[in-house]
């Protein structure tokens, strides 16, 4: 049998539990469960509200992420007289075989490369036998406390409009700062290309002026859409190989 | 012995006071976000070059993600340590570390030799050091658990979104009758 008080008035507040409860305090029971429904929905509202504030600010952080980074991007840069038709490197030599060398002149790994190979780099690149294309990049920016990977790179650049890359890249080897310290100065670049034959003024001011900061954004940007992923990374007609001494002569005899 | 009562002492009393956990694990993981940001935002370039190293992505999107992530990451850290839109800022975080986690293991899987860009850096590992592809997992997927338990359980005392309720809740009924309403607070 169904309780007939129930199936006629379900109201909570005449419940069996309100059985011999005085009428005011049925009331305030009422009115307190009223005001309960009601702080409940506030607060759902406001949760709302704050959930929807909070997701705008997160679109509008990505947005502004976004930004910041496109207004960064190189553009109307000037770039290095002997470069390839993409822009992204810097030229030596014509000869049939091409050898691209991805390198960061802070990578001590670059240098080991440099060390055991520019002997052979320059007997080939006499010998007529490959085209050079050396793209300097700037991934190691955060290893120095003044952006060396950019400075040395850039510098690089400036040697090679004066004809002279190959000897200022085996000179900034040679004098390769530690990573984590403050790398060379414009000024030590400068007396560095001084040993190797680069006294005009265009050089000295190209250094200081970081006519080239930008193209190497441009070129270390590339190289990663590229596929590159490290430094030293090899290529020689297009298939990388490892960066070693044998493995560049069996790649270039192969290939020639 | 002793540190053993000593944790299942703290165990009991963080069950007994779950919003004081949930408050720790937005401390913890609002902190986290905040590091992994700042240590990538100065440098948006090399965090476009980490998300393009898994090679998971098309360039253009690994763009967006690599620049807008350090942002993001910042930005969901401060409102987790407000305690501001707990739940939805704990759902993003789930959401971003599961993506971490699976790019890791598909990174590890194929065997990609990076830099996991987790705090800055990415890219290629050099000759002579090897991957950290472990750590970096157990690491995710602790932060993961955190956040699940934070957006299962987003109620967190010292929070924003505390304070914002107490703001809207009416003052309860006064009773004539004696009645004493139970607290506001479940």
């Amino acid at each position: 049998m169904r309780n007939t008080t129930q199936r006629e008035a379900p109201r909570p507040a005449d419940s069996p539990r309100n059985r011999g409860k005085s009428r005011r305090a049925i009331a305030a029971q009422k009115a307190y469960e009223r005001w309960q429904q009601v702080a409940q929905e506030r607060r759902r509202r406001a949760s709302r509200t704050t959930t929807i504030i909070a997701a705008l600010v997160i679109l509008a952080a990505s947005l502004v992420g976004y930004g910041i980074f496109d207004s960064q991007r190189p553009r109307n840069f000037v770039v290095p007289s002997a470069v390839t038709a993409d822009r992204d490197g810097l030229v030596i030599g014509d000869g049939p075989v091409t050898v691209d060398i991805f390198l960061d002149f802070l990578c001590p790994h670059c240098r080991d490369f440099d060390n055991a190979t520019h002997d052979i780099i320059r007997d080939y690149l006499d010998e007529g036998r490959i085209q050079l294309v050396l793209h300097p990049l700037n991934i190691l920016d955060r290893a120095s406390t003044t952006d060396y990977s950019t400075r040395a790179a850039a510098a690089a650049a400036c040697a090679s409009d004066e004809g002279r890359l190959l000897e200022f890249s085996r000179v900034l080897f040679e004098n390769q700062p530690p990573e984590g310290g403050a790398g060379l100065s414009d000024s030590e670049l400068i007396e560095l290309g001084a040993q190797v034959g680069l006294v005009s003024d265009s050089f000295a001011d190209a250094v200081t002026d970081g006519r080239y900061w930008e193209w190497v954004d441009y070129v270390t940007e590339q190289a990663a859409k590229d596929g590159v992923r490290g430094t030293p990374t090899v290529f020689v007609n297009g298939t990388p190989i490892q960066p070693s001494r044998e493995a560049l002569i069996t790649a270039v005899d192969t290939a020639s | 012995m002793k540190a053993r009562t000593l944790a299942v002492d703290a165990g009991r009393w963080l069950t007994r006071h779950r919003q004081w956990g949930a408050t720790s694990a937005r401390v913890v993981l609002g902190g986290v976000w905040i590091y992994a940001g700042v240590s990538k935002i100065s440098d948006l370039p090399a965090s476009v070059r980490a998300v393009e190293a898994y090679e998971l992505l098309p360039l253009g999107l690994a763009e967006f993600v690599g620049a807008a992530l350090p942002f993001v990451e910042i930005t969901i850290g401060l409102f987790l340590i407000a305690g501001f839109a707990t739940r939805l800022n704990a759902v993003v975080s789930t959401v971003l570390l599961t993506a971490f986690v699976i790019g890791i293991a598909s990174a590890w899987a194929r065997g990609l030799r990076i830099d996991c860009g987790c705090f800055g850096g990415g890219g290629e590992l050099g000759e002579g050091e090897s991957p950290s592809y472990g750590v970096d997992l157990a690491r995710d997927l602790g932060l993961l658990l955190l956040a699940g338990l934070l957006a299962w359980w987003p109620a967190s005392r010292l929070s924003a979104d505390e304070w914002t309720a107490h703001l809207v809740t009416p003052a309860p009924p006064r009773s004539r009758a004696g009645f004493v309403p139970a607290s506001p607070r479940k």
